[in-house]
């Protein structure tokens, strides 16, 4: 049987290549697609469980409270008794050697659920030197040289208060464009995409490290945005109180219900879903279409030698296997084209939303599913309705 | 030998627009035979030998062919059926194109047997040496001229060394001297044992053949 899609195969070794081209072209756009929609989608799962239940986001720009002071953290849960917890970002602004003056962030394991694009080396907890804090920057120059910072370089830093060295170890660089949680950001309206910042040229210089690491910096101090969350019993006019107080109280100079910032995240993605949707629409049709013909080229250009393998002593069932086993060789060397292209298209670009993870593997899959079922029902169907010699027939003239 | 009893055989069945193309036919053919069936355009004579050829179904009655009662058998031993017993030689030649006269007659025994590919070589070699062809083993089939692509049909037909060669119209595609020629092979064939049974409108090669059953309006005159 394996001889027989063999030969099928290598006997029209261009019509199959097309095919190929066909199933693989299919799968590259199903990963796009899915990989674009995860890429859209991933900057709302740091905040998923954040904003998840009641609560307000406020901003305590000018530090009127500092919740990682305790005393002052301990007054703030007195006064509001309501508060079940308080989430917030450690930041600091120090002086690197041989840097202007840069702003640390120190990221939780659920702000890491999102990782931004990296123009060069890895994220910080997937790289560590000893003795060393691994951090990924923005791109910045060293002062008075042309040489920008790039990953493997170790920085120095001599902390005012304590006099301690530290060394931070740069694990990677963001690229132009990529997106990063900002904590001391305030924006009107916020939703969870207006929490990130873009690199661009105008970036003041960020280092990114862990929430861990960031302690080790004497003056690392809670960010502007702190996340309070209420206990399940409160009340709406509650709520309503205590955003009153923080603004009266000077407590912050803006305050966001959880509820709100949901609402107009969703609204941004059902933005965003409907301005691909016609593209995705089409995208599907195409795929669809280009599957049926690639599956009606595969199972009809051959099916005079079917008719022949049939007479020679195969079964319709065995024609129909061997079939199968064909698709899936030639879905299988789409697969390779479509690896192949993505790895030359990432020579030209390296922003190509190209990921392999187990859902674009079930798209891929899926694509060789509907491929190979089509084509073996057409067959099937073919062989069972027609005689052999009519086949040859109908197929000679 | 070959025995027919009250075959019908109805294309469309059940529908509305159903043909009965065989009308309780019973034939019998005895094994060395050479016999011609003959008829009209339509009469029924194409679908008998693809009944015989186990690649034609039917509604009603018994086939035999040798010991194998075609009625009683499933989709597998009707393969092999078509496979071991019988060789069936076609008007339009039914060769794979693109691929080599050797490709062509190993094709039988690619499928059915299991023998090595050296024997099996031997055996493509013995079976293109009767059909005169066996120095163009490895030529490709679409170089051919139609008495040669015969010629390689009726090797591939022969390669597994069958009782039964089952020919419709093999003669249909070609000149008068290739025909003639064509018929030759078979008339050698037969007279190596091999019962052979063609259907044909041409009355010089029915004339050449033993026996001819005449089949009129889907029944045997």
């Amino acid at each position: 049987m394996l001889y027989i899609s063999y030969l099928r195969t290598f006997k029209n070794i261009f019509k199959y290549l097309l095919i190929s081209v066909l199933t693989g072209t299919m799968m590259f756009i199903c990963v796009t697609l899915y990989t674009t929609y995860e890429f859209q989608s991933a900057r709302y799962t740091p905040f998923k469980e954040r904003l998840d239940g009641k609560g307000h986001l406020i901003y305590t720009a000018g530090n009127y409270i500092c919740f990682s002071n305790t005393p002052i953290q301990n007054e703030f849960r007195r006064k509001y008794p309501k508060v079940s917890s308080i989430s917030y970002t450690l930041t600091d602004s120090i002086q690197l050697t041989g840097l202007n003056n840069v702003t640390l962030y120190g990221y939780d394991d659920e702000i890491c659920r999102y990782r931004p694009y990296l123009s060069e080396g890895r994220w910080f907890d997937e790289d560590h030197k000893e003795g060393c804090i691994s951090a990924v920057v923005t791109p910045m120059p060293y002062v008075g040289t042309d040489r920008k910072v790039k990953a493997g370089d170790v920085i120095e830093y001599e902390d005012r208060v304590t006099g301690e060295e530290i060394d931070i170890y740069v694990t990677g660089v963001l690229g132009q464009g990529a997106s990063y949680y900002a904590p001391n950001k305030m924006t009107r309206d916020i939703n969870a995409f207006k929490m990130y910042s873009l690199v661009d040229q105008m970036t003041d210089p960020i280092v990114i490290m862990s929430d861990t690491d960031i302690f080790r910096f004497s003056d690392a101090r809670a960010s502007y945005q702190a996340f309070i969350r209420y206990q399940d019993d409160i009340t709406e006019e509650e709520m309503e109180q205590y955003r009153d107080r923080f603004l009266s109280e000077e407590m912050a100079t803006g305050v966001e219900s959880f509820a709100d910032i949901r609402t107009r995240t969703k609204d941004v993605i059902l933005l965003k879903i409907g301005s691909v949707l016609p593209l995705a629409a089409v995208s599907m049709a195409f795929i669809l279409i280009a599957v049926i013909c690639a599956a009606i080229l595969n199972s009809i250009s051959e099916i005079r030698d079917d008719a022949i393998l049939y007479m020679s002593g195969m079964t319709t069932a065995k024609i129909t296997l061997s079939m199968t086993v064909q698709s899936i060789g030639l879905s299988a060397i789409g697969f390779t084209l479509t690896l192949g292209l993505a790895a030359y298209v990432r020579t030209k670009t390296d922003r190509l939303l190209f990921e392999l993870g187990g859902p674009q593997i079930l798209l891929c899959l899926a694509v060789v599913a509907v491929f190979s079922l089509i084509t073996m029902l057409i067959k099937y169907t073919v062989l069972r309705k027609n005689s052999a010699v009519s086949i040859i027939r109908k197929a000679d003239t | 030998m070959i025995s027919i009893k009250n075959l019908n055989k109805y294309y469309d069945y059940k529908r509305v627009n159903q043909t009965h193309a065989l009308k309780d036919v019973s034939l019998t053919i005895e094994d060395g035979e050479l016999t011609a069936i003959v008829g009209n355009s339509g009469a029924g004579k194409s679908t008998l030998l693809h009944i015989l050829a186990g690649i034609d179904d039917f509604q009603s009655g018994t086939v035999k062919v040798g010991d194998k009662e075609l009625d009683t058998m499933g989709p597998m031993a009707l393969a092999r059926y078509r496979n071991r017993t019988i060789g069936i030689v076609l008007q339009d030649f039914g060769l794979i194109e693109g691929v080599s006269i050797m490709e062509n007659v190993m094709l039988p025994l690619r499928l059915g047997s299991p023998m090595s590919h050296g024997k099996k070589k031997e055996r493509v070699m013995k079976a293109l040496d009767t059909v005169g062809l066996s120095d163009m083993a490895k030529k490709g089939v679409h170089k051919l001229s139609g008495g040669q692509r015969q010629r390689v049909a009726i090797a591939r037909a022969i390669v597994n060394d069958p009782d039964y060669i089952f020919a419709d119209e093999p003669t249909g595609a070609l000149d008068s001297e290739t025909g003639k020629q064509i018929m030759g092979l078979f008339r050698d064939l037969n007279k190596k044992g091999k019962t052979v049974v063609i259907v044909t409108h041409d009355q010089e090669i029915a004339g050449a053949c033993d026996r001819i059953v005449t089949v009129k309006d889907g029944r045997i005159k």
